[in-house]
């Protein structure tokens, strides 16, 4: 396989058992180290499209057509045994709310040593190690008395760096963040997103960044993929998307983006607080 | 809420202090559960005999004592049976859905609408009535536990279908656990509460259903005592308000049933 070919490369539909069509002809690349952005309404298809990719699709009774090429190799031909190799692995998911994706039964510690096992056969001391690694990567403490804790005793920013922590734990290239900062308030989700962007850097993750928020996926991603029911309408840098959008959906996306709150001047005329510029929702 | 701890605490003791009662029996009475004195039938409570004597001249305080052990350590065997059928049907039904699940519900809801009780007879009634003591022990427990799991097959079946579609274990499948991990580690300890909880509240359930049994004379068999033929007899009202020492067994019995209702705490006190 060619360093130049993409590190994903996917054409593909998805029909459900009760609706057909839900993605058409979708068309995803994403590169070595990139971060793109998907941004759709609710309902758009951006959770089937995360869960398509990861090949999770045959036990909500979808049928995915088409191809989904991952380092060449076709995820849509491989067996479950291959894909489940891959799951964790080499791709990787974080979901919407961490604390209805952790198991609620279970200690942090157990969970991260889970997901280790998921896909290593080495001694505790190994798996210890890299869980301590992935938790400093999430800037998480790594102390017995965090990894005993349940997460119902975690706040929900917390909650997420565990669910990336687990994510990471095996340094996937592909990370999938399905609407992950979506639950977040604004000063965890802005957290978060530098994270996001200091693992792409540190650990050459490509990163699917999916989200309805279309600031933060400007704040984040290197392009971005604008996805309107089931179809991808647009996929440009931030500069083009926001600059210059083509699509009807996108133009309309980008109006309606919140305008900053007014304050009155000392001469008593109302102007804007603090204009957002471009630049300051430009690539990370 | 300090009344309601208390009480737990307090039921807690008193069951614990009946099941040692039951495991040594031969502690605490010097003769055997069969052993007649034929000198003195109907005794009235003594200090060689504290309740008395039954027709055939035996220590009802000895045959309690022995009652208890097999009234309260097959009864949580027989639940014991029913809480795993009930698991792994249920666990199977919520989280295979498809038309296995249409298949266990259906049987499911079949077996609830049959009356338990007179299942129970049809079935014991197929053994013989002279049949051996230890073997109708294992007959109507058996019985007790093969057929009383249909109720808490739904509720173990609804807490499936909720995992089903929860979001831990579709993260569980997209980082690649096994199917071993995702079972044992990642399904089990959700539902562990669950099964305990349904094999807690058969048990005071399939006491009374062995009580009752053993009252008709089809469930353990004499020589051998346990609460159920312990209480044969009490529809005679003149019999029982002459002897009232004879209502002991039923006092023990209606004592650990509703002792079984407060070991836990309540739902207001887990808030």
């Amino acid at each position: 396989m060619n360093i130049q070919d993409p590190l994903l490369a996917a054409n593909f539909s998805v029909d459900y058992r009760s609706k057909t069509s839900v993605l058409r002809n979708i068309s995803l690349r994403i590169q070595r180290q990139e971060i793109l952005g998907l941004v759709g309404q609710s309902g758009s298809g951006k959770s089937t499209l995360s869960l398509a990719l990861m090949g999770l699709l045959s036990s909500k009774s979808a049928t995915v057509h088409g191809e989904i090429l991952f380092r060449g190799e076709d995820l849509l031909k491989c067996s479950e045994k291959g894909l489940r190799s891959i799951r964790g692995k080499e791709i990787s998911i974080v979901l919407q709310s961490p604390l209805s994706a952790l198991n609620p039964a279970l200690s942090i510690g157990s969970q991260l040593a889970e997901a280790w096992k998921a896909h290593e056969q080495g001694n505790d001391r190994e798996g210890q190690s890299s869980i301590q690694s992935a938790l400093t990567s999430v800037a998480l403490p790594h102390d017995k008395e965090f990894l005993r804790r349940r997460p119902s005793q975690l706040s929900v920013g917390q909650g997420q760096r565990v669910s990336i922590a687990m994510a990471i734990l095996h340094r996937p290239a592909l990370l999938l963040a399905d609407e992950a900062t979506s639950a977040l308030d604004p000063i965890t989700q802005s957290e978060i997103l530098t994270l996001f962007a200091r693992l792409n850097r540190e650990l050459d993750t490509a990163i699917l960044y999916i989200s309805h928020d279309l600031l933060s996926v400007a704040a984040l991603c290197h392009r971005i993929c604008i996805l309107h029911e089931g179809q991808i309408v647009e996929c440009g840098t931030s500069e083009a998307i926001f600059g210059s959008p083509q699509h009807e959906y996108t133009r309309k996306l980008v109006a309606a983006l919140p305008s900053p709150p007014l304050k009155k001047t000392s001469n008593g005329r109302q102007t804007q607080s603090a204009e957002r510029s471009l630049e300051e929702v430009a690539p990370y | 809420m300090k009344v309601r701890r208390a009480l737990r605490f307090l039921c807690r003791g008193a069951l614990l202090a009946t099941l040692a009662l039951g495991l040594f029996a031969g502690s605490f009475t010097p003769y055997s559960y069969a052993h007649q004195f034929r000198g003195i039938p109907n005794a009235a409570p003594s200090a060689a005999h504290w309740l008395g004597t039954d027709a055939l001249g035996r220590d009802l305080f000895t045959r309690l004592v022995y009652g208890t052990r097999v009234s309260l350590l097959l009864a949580p065997a027989a639940a014991l049976i029913a809480s795993i059928i009930a698991a792994i049907l249920g666990a199977i039904a919520g989280l295979r859905g498809g038309w296995l699940e249409k298949i266990i519900l259906a049987c499911a809801d079949l077996s609830m609408s049959l009356p338990l009780l007179f299942v129970l007879i049809a079935l014991r009634s197929v053994l013989p009535l002279d049949v051996s003591p230890v073997l109708s022990v294992i007959a109507t427990f058996l019985a007790l536990g093969l057929i009383g799991w249909p109720a808490s097959v739904r509720v173990v079946w609804a807490a499936s279908r909720d995992l089903r579609d929860s979001d831990h274990l579709l993260l569980a499948q997209a980082l690649g656990y096994r199917r071993s991990q995702i079972l044992f580690h990642q399904v089990l300890p959700c539902l562990r509460p669950v099964f305990l909880a349904q094999f807690w509240i058969s048990i005071p359930l399939f006491i009374l259903t062995e009580a009752t049994l053993s009252m008709l004379g089809l469930g353990v068999m004499e020589p051998l005592p346990s609460w159920g033929n312990l209480l044969r007899g009490s529809e005679d009202f003149s019999a029982m308000a002459a002897n009232p020492w004879r209502l002991v067994p039923l006092l023990v019995l209606v004592h650990t049933v509703i002792c079984f209702q407060f070991i836990f705490p309540g739902s207001e006190e887990i808030a």
